[in-house]
């Protein structure tokens, strides 16, 4: 009996897992590809490159900067002493934000790292 | 036979080898200079609008925002072929600054183009900057801001290509010094005058004609395509792309207001809210003033067609 409700169990529990983690994987993998997408459309590419480097490294942004101070440095970027950099508050609308900055910390991960 | 023919190809390379060291020993990269008596006159007024002029003039080049100071940066619109060029650092520092330089170097450098060392930077040029406010550049660069202090994070040394020497040599050359008197225009009594001026000092003629050896230092006017665009540049992050056509026809700015041009050079947005891309600095310490008469005097250069696509 207690076999059977182990088999049971397997039968439902892991591909619930597996369907679930494949769920998370997918979705990361639809942020990394809209955060690439709008890292290009509001032209970061043209400062930072592809790989962060450029004016201004981002490769540690995510260790320097939490997400939210990410978000004021991109709105205002004059409040963190960066005199160059145009301030894209009214910009880029607030739901681009996760996304945007999620790619940005991915820059700065280790190849391995990277999904 | 086969040994004739190896002599030859021998022989010819031997002599492709001499005209190379020829021609890149013809590159002349170093000029005498003469030396400038001059005592930069220094208080509130002339450091606070030296700050706003160098962040105009200077910044672009020479602000490194990791630094969050004027210690120089790749110059990644370069031609890579042209080898590895940094911008200079222009902190203090006697070692990786400036702080050996006299105010009549300076002045030297900023007017002709050659360097302390007799080396020739001729980017560096302005020859029509009135003499209030390079002194006043100048005071900012002694003062105790921030962005000055002494720092030995420098970029690297610019190391030129044999291309690049040769280059160089060949479509610049220093400027002759002069102490004439330049004066600033008066913007409340001459507008265009003004924004002429600001064209000239900011170097909009330099990106937005058709390509840096082919502008006039001395008389951007005479440049060719004047302010038209379509000049090829490359973003630090690697992208291609042509300058915009700044002239009032229907391929350049003819259908932007006064407001869309303020807003593109102070907040660096163009009228379709796209980012304007380095090289283009974004000129926030300009007032709107003074961008209304740089609108207002591009009305009264000759129109360009010339359509140059967003890439």
């Amino acid at each position: 009996m207690m076999k059977r409700i182990i088999i049971t169990g397997y039968c439902f529990v892991l591909p619930a897992t597996l369907f679930i983690s494949w769920q998370a994987d997918k979705g990361k993998k639809v942020d990394k590809e809209q955060g690439a997408k709008l890292y290009a459309k509001y032209s970061c590419k043209s400062c930072h490159g592809d790989k962060g480097v450029g004016v201004g490294d981002l490769r540690k942004a995510g260790e320097k900067y939490t997400d939210e101070q990410m978000v004021l440095y991109i709105s205002n970027p004059k409040q963190f002493g960066n005199m160059k950099m145009p301030a894209f508050a009214g910009i880029i609308p607030e739901n681009d934000f996760k996304p945007l900055i999620g790619y940005v910390k991915l820059l700065g991960a280790k190849p391995s790292t990277r999904k | 036979m086969k040994s004739v023919q190896k002599k030859h190809v021998v022989f010819f390379f031997i002599l492709l080898g001499i005209a190379c060291s020829v021609a890149i020993s013809a590159c002349k990269m170093y000029y005498n200079t003469q030396k400038v008596e001059y005592r930069v006159s220094s208080d509130r007024e002339a450091v606070q609008e030296g700050k706003r002029l160098t962040m105009l003039t200077c910044a672009g080049c020479h602000y490194n925002p990791d630094t969050k100071k004027l210690t120089g940066v790749r110059m990644t619109d370069a031609p890579k072929i042209a080898g590895k060029i940094y911008s200079a650092n222009i902190t203090q520092d006697p070692d990786k600054g400036i702080g050996k330089y006299t105010d009549g170097e300076l002045i030297y450098l900023i007017r002709t183009g050659i360097a302390r060392n007799g080396k020739l930077m001729p980017y560096m040029q302005r020859p029509n900057l009135a003499n209030k406010d390079l002194n006043d550049i100048i005071a900012f660069l002694r003062s105790d801001d921030e962005l000055v202090t002494p720092s030995k994070e420098s970029a690297p040394p610019t190391h030129y290509s044999p291309f690049g020497k040769f280059g160089l040599s060949k479509f610049s050359s220093p400027l002759p010094y002069s102490d004439k008197k330049i004066v600033r225009p008066d913007l409340a009594r001459d507008k265009i005058a003004y924004g002429k001026y600001m064209v000239d000092n900011l170097s909009c003629f330099h990106c937005h004609s058709a390509g840096i050896t082919k502008i006039n230092v001395m008389e951007p006017e005479k440049s060719k395509r004047y302010m038209g665009g379509g000049f090829k540049m490359k973003t630090p992050g690697g992208e291609k792309i042509l300058t915009p056509n700044l002239t009032f026809d229907e391929t350049g700015i003819g259908s932007w207001t006064e407001h869309d041009f303020i807003r593109a050079v102070k907040d660096g947005f163009n009228k379709d809210n796209a980012v304007l891309r380095i090289p283009m600095p974004k000129y926030a310490e300009l007032t709107d003033e003074e961008a209304a008469a740089i609108y207002a005097y591009l009305k009264t250069i000759p129109k360009i067609k010339n359509n140059v696509p967003r890439k």
